[in-house]
């Protein structure tokens, strides 16, 4: 699999969020490793479940289905990516 | 009788007699979905993806790398696996096209789909060869008429869809012995939106329904006649406190994955297994079993302005709790008026297990461990 920068991997995990969470009224760059479900609204239980769909298609990965709840912030999807690209 | 919709290799390429299955992307005894990629075939000069026509739990009847023939079945989806094997066994043959049969292919397709005989079908050409046109025209004339005057107003579109056909034989089933009637209760959400928002910045997903799931579980072995159904004049009570929840994706598939032993679970083991269960139903790789045995069910909608949510309880249930979408509302507190999130349960159950008393209690137990214990 080929590489990716921690940069391009954020910038399409937002390119996800954006598509899933319904994050119209939010600036992409407010969006960084910080952020967690809390800081958006529209980042419910079941939008969380489509973004986790859409990541796995983007990423061309298949998460653990039992981790996916603790990958309500940005810094553990990168994480997880990581971690899926690599093995 | 049950129906199930047989998986029909369809006519790809107007001379391809035959397509190769070059493998399954629904495992055999997956939950899907209508419209869910199932399979890929390929003909002499392109590759293509099948879909399912209906949900239900789909069973192969032919393997990766087979060579079969347009209008084959290769699987069938039903409402459970037992329904979908049994149909494929007694039909599969039937439904094979042979050379010489009288029938296009297309017709053979038509006719498994819908369940048909050939044998029924009369041709129409002078040929003999029964077309598509023949099939439709027997399907259209064996639906059952409609009164008279009312035909003109209507066009028919076929048999309900199996999956949707399952859903309304079950609940119509369980509804037939229940004596249905509902109880609400309102709970303020203060204590549980502080808890949902710390855990979603810890980085774990949790929402008001798996808190509302966690309350259920501990409110419910108080309970047991919400538990317990009468079938046949006998009476029945779960052995265990497993719980289904109503979950519906952004396309408006709807499913209800079971959680087992939900009063021995944490809050972070329900917001875990929810969602493990809801992303394979999603999948499609969850299992029939996965769906099966809930003693009591959970129906949250979102939709904004909903107040009240009166459900029905699936068979082998007597309860169901809907919960309305949160709003704010004037309430007392601490001897002052406050605008509070609040939300509405909705407990449908049969009066023939429990009054309103009992039922009123539940609610009441279940919104003081929201409001005071929600952890």
């Amino acid at each position: 699999m080929s590489t990716m920068s921690r940069s391009d991997m954020l910038a399409t995990v937002r390119t996800c969020m954006q598509a899933t969470l319904k994050l119209s009224d939010v600036d992409a760059a407010t969006i960084n490793s910080e952020t967690t479900a809390a800081h958006l609204p529209g980042w419910t239980s079941m939008a969380h479940l489509e973004l986790v769909l859409a990541l796995e298609k983007q990423f061309g990965v298949m998460f653990e289905a039992e981790e996916i709840a603790d990958l309500a912030s940005v810094s553990a999807i990168v994480a997880a990516v990581g971690r899926e690209r690599a093995g | 009788m049950e129906t199930v919709t047989p998986l029909v290799v369809p006519q790809v390429n107007v001379n391809d007699e035959t397509v190769r299955l070059v493998r399954w992307s629904a495992l055999d005894g997956a939950i899907v979905a209508a419209g869910d990629a199932v399979c890929d075939i390929e003909t002499t000069k392109a590759a293509s993806e099948m879909t399912s026509d209906a949900g239900g739990v789909l069973v192969h009847s032919a393997s990766a790398g087979d060579q079969v023939a347009v209008g084959a079945v290769i699987g069938a989806i039903g409402p459970t696996r037992e329904a979908a094997a049994a149909f494929l066994a007694a039909r599969v043959t039937a439904a094979r096209p042979v050379a010489g049969s009288g029938a296009t292919p297309k017709a053979t397709a038509l006719a498994a789909q819908h369940g048909v005989s050939l044998d029924q079908v009369r041709a129409a050409g002078v040929q003999g060869a029964i077309k598509e046109s023949d099939v439709r025209r027997f399907i259209d004339a064996s639906a059952p008429a409609l009164p008279a005057g009312l035909a003109k107003y209507f066009v028919h579109e076929g048999a309900l869809p199996p999956f949707d056909a399952a859903v309304a034989g079950n609940l119509r089933r369980s509804t037939q012995g229940l004596i249905l009637t509902s109880v609400d209760m309102d709970c303020r959400l203060g204590p549980a939106h502080q808890l949902i928002k710390d855990a979603q910045a810890s980085g774990r997903m949790v929402s008001l329904l798996h808190l509302v799931i966690a309350a259920v579980g501990r409110a419910l072995p108080a309970f047991p006649r919400l538990t317990s159904f009468v079938w046949e004049g006998s009476l029945y009570r779960h052995t265990a406190i497993d719980i289904a929840f109503v979950a519906r994706s952004a396309d408006g598939k709807l499913f209800t994955p079971v959680l087992r032993a939900v009063d021995q679970l944490s809050l972070a083991d329900i917001a875990k297994a929810s969602q493990a269960a809801a992303l394979r139903a999603m999948r499609g790789s969850a299992k029939a079993e996965e769906f099966e045995g809930a003693a009591f069910t959970i129906s949250q909608v979102l939709v904004p302005g909903t107040t009240r949510v009166v459900a029905l309880p699936s068979f082998g249930q007597s309860a169901i709790l809907g919960v309305s979408s949160e709003r704010t509302a004037v309430a007392w507190v601490d001897g002052a008026a406050a605008a509070q999130p609040m939300v509405t349960f909705t407990l449908s159950y049969d009066h023939a297990l429990c009054d309103g008393v009992y039922a009123a209690s539940f609610l009441a137990e279940l919104v003081t461990v929201l409001e005071t214990r929600a952890s």
